[in-house]
């Protein structure tokens, strides 16, 4: 089947076939055997027709070049700064409540012998579960390794303040359906956006507790000695 | 012993030159397919002086690789396969270096070979000025079609031997013969409508 398809496309062609057939034989020279031979005595095998070989150079170029390149990119090409979010970089910011500043206060107000200023800072601090005004500071390691404790604000929209800790207990809850409230930058509130962290040293009632016992001992001291 | 062996079929001579390392079955051989290749070439080609350095240097690796050769091979075809190799690659570097062309399909373009054979009409009879017309017909047919049809309708191989040559099924062979006419067809409707 197949070749009488392509017999029958032969007779179509039979034009150019003919016209193909009927082309000159073309032959070979007359020295054409004289200097095969020759080139064959003289072991001269050099194929004029053979694509010409790409020397050794060629091969061992590209290794040079590669590493020239690189070199100039490195000195040439400036240092991009690059933005890492390292945490460890910096410190982080530490905020100190009032009661763990009321504390600090307190102690050195007792060298002071100001014990009745201390004692109404705490009792202050005592009532109030969550104070309003609440100040950062940086602890700052300088030169000559003296750590020095600066003010600082806090970087963030209070409005926006969410404390997670009161999520991770469940205090925040909605009261309409009793699902958690919907953190920073969750669900639709598109306005509101994600500023970032600030690690807050939880305030220790034993060590509350027990600043406030020492005062009470050091102030009954004290009163017992001014009796005296 | 010439005589011996000028009777000797061409598998024969090409073993006797391999087993006897022996010059004048080489030289026989030579001088019976010399010509034949040579025309082989030129037709694919169509540059006689690269067409002579082309077969010097079939008749070279022939030489030097005379044991590559099987006895279970037809001589003719394993020699034909080497000559059009060499000539492809020829085409190759001509093209590299002489012709530059803006079409990146390379099934599209027809290669575009430079024409030596341009001599003034009023030099040759209407069966030269014909022949030449067909030559540079030939040489418009892409390579692959080319190379078949020389090699069926000029060297009048068989599909089979075709096949061996260059290393395609018998279909394709078929094929491309069909498509190289084709193309040549078209290229010749001038001729024939004389």
């Amino acid at each position: 089947m197949e070749n009488n398809f392509y017999d029958n496309e032969e007779a179509k062609f039979k034009n150019t076939i003919t016209s193909l057939k009927s082309l000159p034989k073309i032959e070979a020279p007359d020295n054409f055997e004289y200097n095969l031979m020759v080139k064959i005595k003289n072991g001269n095998f050099e194929l004029k027709t053979e694509p010409a070989k790409k020397s050794i150079l060629w091969k061992i170029l590209p290794t040079p070049a590669i590493v020239t390149a690189a070199i100039l990119a490195f000195f040439l090409i400036p240092e991009e700064v690059v933005e890492t979010n390292n945490l460890l970089q910096y410190s982080p910011i530490q905020v100190i409540d009032s009661a763990k500043q009321a504390e600090i206060s307190a102690q050195s107000s007792l060298f002071n012998s100001n014990i009745n200023s201390t004692e109404d800072n705490v009792a202050k601090n005592k009532t109030t579960d969550k104070p309003k005004n609440e100040k950062i500071y940086r602890m700052n390691v300088q030169e000559n390794d003296v750590a020095v404790k600066q003010k600082m604000n806090i970087p963030f929209d209070p409005a926006k303040e969410v404390d997670i800790d009161e999520y991770i207990d469940g205090r925040m809850i909605n009261n309409s359906n009793g699902s958690p409230a919907n953190l920073v930058g969750g669900g639709d509130k598109s306005n509101s956006s994600f500023e970032g962290f600030i690690i807050k040293n939880k305030e220790e009632r034993d060590s509350v507790q027990k600043s406030m016992t020492k005062t009470d001992s050091l102030r009954l001291n004290f009163k017992k000695k001014a009796i005296k | 012993m010439d005589r011996k062996l000028s009777s000797l079929k061409d598998e024969e001579l090409i073993k006797e030159f391999q087993d006897n390392n022996t010059i004048e079955a080489y030289e026989l051989l030579v001088k019976r397919y010399k010509d034949p290749l040579m025309n082989f070439v030129y037709r694919f080609l169509g540059d006689r002086d690269i067409c002579t350095d082309v077969v010097q240097d079939t008749m070279i690796k022939f030489y030097l690789n005379k044991d590559s050769y099987k006895s279970f091979a037809k001589f003719s075809t394993w020699i034909y396969t080497i000559a059009g190799n060499l000539a492809k690659n020829e085409l190759k570097r001509r093209k590299r270096r002489s012709f530059i062309s803006i079409h990146t399909d390379e099934d599209e373009a027809p290669v575009q070979v430079e024409d030596k054979t341009f001599i003034a009409p009023d030099r040759y009879t209407d069966g030269e000025i014909k022949n030449k017309m067909i030559q540079r017909a030939l040489l418009k047919v892409k390579p692959v079609y080319r190379e078949v049809v020389i090699l069926r309708d000029i060297e009048a191989f068989s599909y089979e031997e075709i096949a061996d040559i260059t290393g395609l099924s018998i279909g394709t062979v078929k094929s491309r013969i069909n498509r190289g006419r084709t193309q040549l067809q078209k290229l010749l409707k001038n001729i024939y409508k004389e």
